[in-house]
C-alpha cells in the first residue's frame, strides 16, 4: 500500500513538472518528441536488426565483426534520444502509460535487451579477436538471436500503445 | 499543387479500391494496427541498410574494399523492405487517401524514397568500380547524404498526420 501511494507520488509530481505542463499545453511539442522517438527508434532497431543478424552468422559473413560493430557508438546515440524523447512523452501523461499493458511490456522487453546486450558484452564479446572473421560462437548467436526477438516485439508493442488501455 | 494533391486524394477515395480497403479494415479491426507495425519494421529494416550503410560510408571503411561487398549484401534486404514498404503504404493510403495527399509530408516522402533508393544503386555501382585504396571525398559526401535523407524519410512519414497543408 505504502509503495503503491510512492509511485502515485512520484507519477503525479512528474505530471506537474514545469516541463510537462509545457507539453501539454503547446500542440507542437507532442510531433516533435513523437517524430524524434520512432526515427531515434527506427535508427536503434535497423542498426541492431543487421548487428544481430551477424551476430547469428546469418549476413556479411564475410565482413569482420569488429567493422559491422562500428556503428554501436550511434545506437548508443539515437537509444539516448529515444530514451529523452520518450521521457518528455510519457512524464505528462505518467499514470495513464503505466496503466497501459503494452507501455508496461515494452519497458519490461527494454530492460530484458539492455540486460542481453550486457551478458553479451560481459561474456562472449571479450574474446571477439578470436572469432573476429570466423563463424561466431554459440553464446554469440544466441544473444543476437534473443536480441533481435526482444526488439521486434518492443516495437511491435510500442505502436500498440495507443489502441491499448 | 496542394490543391491538386488534394483532388487526387478525393479521387481515390471514390474509387472501388479505396472502398475495398475500407470494408476490409472495417472487417478486422487489427488489419491497420498491424500495416503500421510491418510499415515500422519495414522502415526499420532500411534505416538499418541503406541509411547506416551511407554513414558507414561517411566515416570510411578500416579496408575499402568491404565497402562494395557490404553494400551488395545489403542489396536483398533493401528490395524486400522497400517492396513490403510499397504494399503496406499503399493499403494504407487506399484506407484513408485524404490523410496522405492533404498533408505537405506525403510527396517529399515519396521523393525522397525514389532519391534515396536511387542514391544507394548509384553508389553500389560507383564502389564496385572503385579501384583506390581510400573513398574518395565525393563518395563520403554522397555517403552523409544518402544517411540524411533516409532520416528525412522516416521523419516525414511520421509527420504525415501532423503537418497538414491549407
Amino acid at each position: 500500500m505504502l509503495q503503491e501511494i510512492s509511485l502515485q507520488e512520484i507519477l503525479t509530481r512528474l505530471e506537474d513538472l514545469p516541463i510537462s505542463q509545457e507539453i501539454t499545453d503547446n500542440p507542437i511539442w507532442f510531433p516533435v518528441l513523437e517524430a524524434m522517438h520512432v526515427v531515434s527508434l527506427g535508427l536503434v532497431v535497423g542498426a541492431v536488426l543487421f548487428l544481430d543478424l551477424r551476430l547469428m552468422g546469418v549476413f556479411a559473413r564475410k565482413e569482420p565483426m569488429h567493422e559491422a560493430a562500428k556503428v554501436i557508438g550511434l545506437i548508443w546515440l539515437a537509444a539516448g534520444l529515444a530514451f529523452m524523447s520518450g521521457f518528455l512523452m510519457f512524464a505528462p501523461a505518467a499514470s495513464r502509460y503505466l496503466a497501459n499493458t503494452a507501455f508496461d511490456l515494452k519497458m519490461g522487453l527494454i530492460f530484458l535487451a539492455g540486460l542481453n546486450m550486457l551478458v553479451l558484452h560481459l561474456g562472449v564479446w571479450r574474446r571477439l579477436a578470436d572469432w573476429n572473421e570466423s563463424a561466431p560462437p554459440f553464446a554469440a548467436r544466441l544473444a543476437g538471436a534473443v536480441s533481435l526477438t526482444l526488439w521486434v516485439l518492443i516495437v511491435i508493442l510500442g505502436r500498440m500503445v495507443p489502441f491499448t488501455q | 499543387m496542394w490543391a491538386l494533391a488534394h483532388q487526387i486524394g478525393i479521387g481515390i477515395n471514390q474509387s472501388a479500391f479505396s472502398a475495398w480497403a475500407r470494408g476490409l479494415a472495417n472487417i478486422y479491426f487489427w488489419l491497420i494496427p498491424a500495416m503500421q507495425i510491418t510499415h515500422l519494421l519495414g522502415m526499420s529494416v532500411l534505416m538499418g541498410s541503406a541509411g547506416l550503410y551511407g554513414l558507414r560510408l561517411a566515416r570510411g571503411f578500416d579496408q575499402p574494399g568491404i565497402a562494395a561487398s557490404a553494400g551488395a549484401s545489403l542489396l536483398p534486404w533493401i528490395i524486400g523492405a522497400a517492396l513490403v514498404q510499397s504494399l503496406t503504404g499503399v493499403f494504407m493510403v487506399l484506407h484513408r487517401p485524404t490523410r496522405a495527399f492533404d498533408s505537405l509530408m506525403f510527396l517529399p516522402k515519396l521523393a525522397l524514397i525514389v532519391l534515396g533508393l536511387s542514391l544507394f544503386l548509384v553508389l553500389l555501382y560507383k564502389l564496385k568500380r572503385q579501384t583506390s585504396e581510400r573513398l574518395s571525398v565525393m563518395l563520403r559526401l554522397a555517403g552523409a547524404s544518402l544517411f540524411s535523407c533516409w532520416i528525412a524519410i522516416a521523419l516525414a512519414g511520421r509527420l504525415i498526420s501532423f503537418i497538414r497543408a491549407g
